[in-house]
């Protein structure tokens, strides 16, 4: 019977130079991380380049002393794939693809739809002075309306990240939505663009 | 709430990341090192 190492005995092996244990590790946990990009990208090719990106990610954290071992290696590496997953839809956003066709028109997607300077100049003082009435809110309810609004993350995976249950994640983004409110009434404060 | 979740669950097809991908990998973790300067890590790949 083949006694199985647990992962931080060959990560621990590994930040002491033992490229086999990385080997191993990545042999146990490719398919489950693979189809865990996959289930989400549902390409197959960018689910190859996310992996690889993870690990790297992984590799280089490793090498530098960064990672601090609690046992949870895997759920660690989930959490640097799910990061690039939200990456690679951001960037697919940025860059949409246009399929060539008898109806294609090229003024479609040279235009310029981006806002003028000083609506620029505006969205960013709002942006900023947004920063920083998050920052005035409590850690908890900070935490999920990050996750949530700016990590595009469900509310099932703030659950699992934070360690809460669904309606307690639910509960925290409404409160920080109405602290949110009031503190913009409290002081009177514009956040309109147009 | 569970209904609107358990809806995501049909795509369940599984796959793993090819050789090619796995041995870019390994290659990449042999030659990277690390060389570190007052605060500073710089990151070498003698490839």
């Amino acid at each position: 019977m083949e006694l199985q190492i647990d992962d931080s005995a060959l990560v621990q092996d590994y930040i002491s130079g033992d490229e086999r244990a990385l080997e191993t590790l990545i042999h146990r946990h490719n398919q489950r991380i693979t189809s865990f990009i996959y289930s989400k990208v549902m390409d197959r090719d960018a689910a190859e380049d996310i992996f690889q990106d993870t690990f790297i990610k992984v590799i280089k954290t490793l090498k530098k002393g960064n990672y601090s071992e609690e046992g949870k290696f895997l759920p660690w590496v989930m959490r640097i794939a799910h990061n690039l997953i939200i990456d690679y839809f951001r960037k697919n956003k940025r860059m949409p693809k246009f399929e060539g066709g008898e109806d294609f028109n090229i003024f479609s997607v040279i235009g310029d739809d981006r806002p003028n300077i000083e609506r620029q100049l505006i969205k960013d003082q709002i942006d900023s002075d947004l920063n920083l009435l998050i920052d005035e809110l409590p850690d908890d309810q900070r935490e999920v309306l990050i996750m949530r609004i700016y990590k595009d993350m469900s509310f099932k995976e703030i659950s699992e990240s934070t360690g809460v249950s669904i309606n307690t994640a639910l509960g925290r983004m409404r409160y920080a939505l109405i602290n949110l409110r009031k503190i913009i009434q409290k002081n009177n404060i514009v956040l309109t663009n147009y | 709430m569970e209904k609107v979740y358990s809806e995501q669950a049909k795509t369940c097809e599984v796959i793993q990341a090819g050789k090619a991908t796995v041995d870019r990998l390994l290659q990449f973790s042999r030659t990277l090192h690390l060389v570190e300067y007052k605060d500073f890590t710089f990151e070498a790949n003698l490839n």
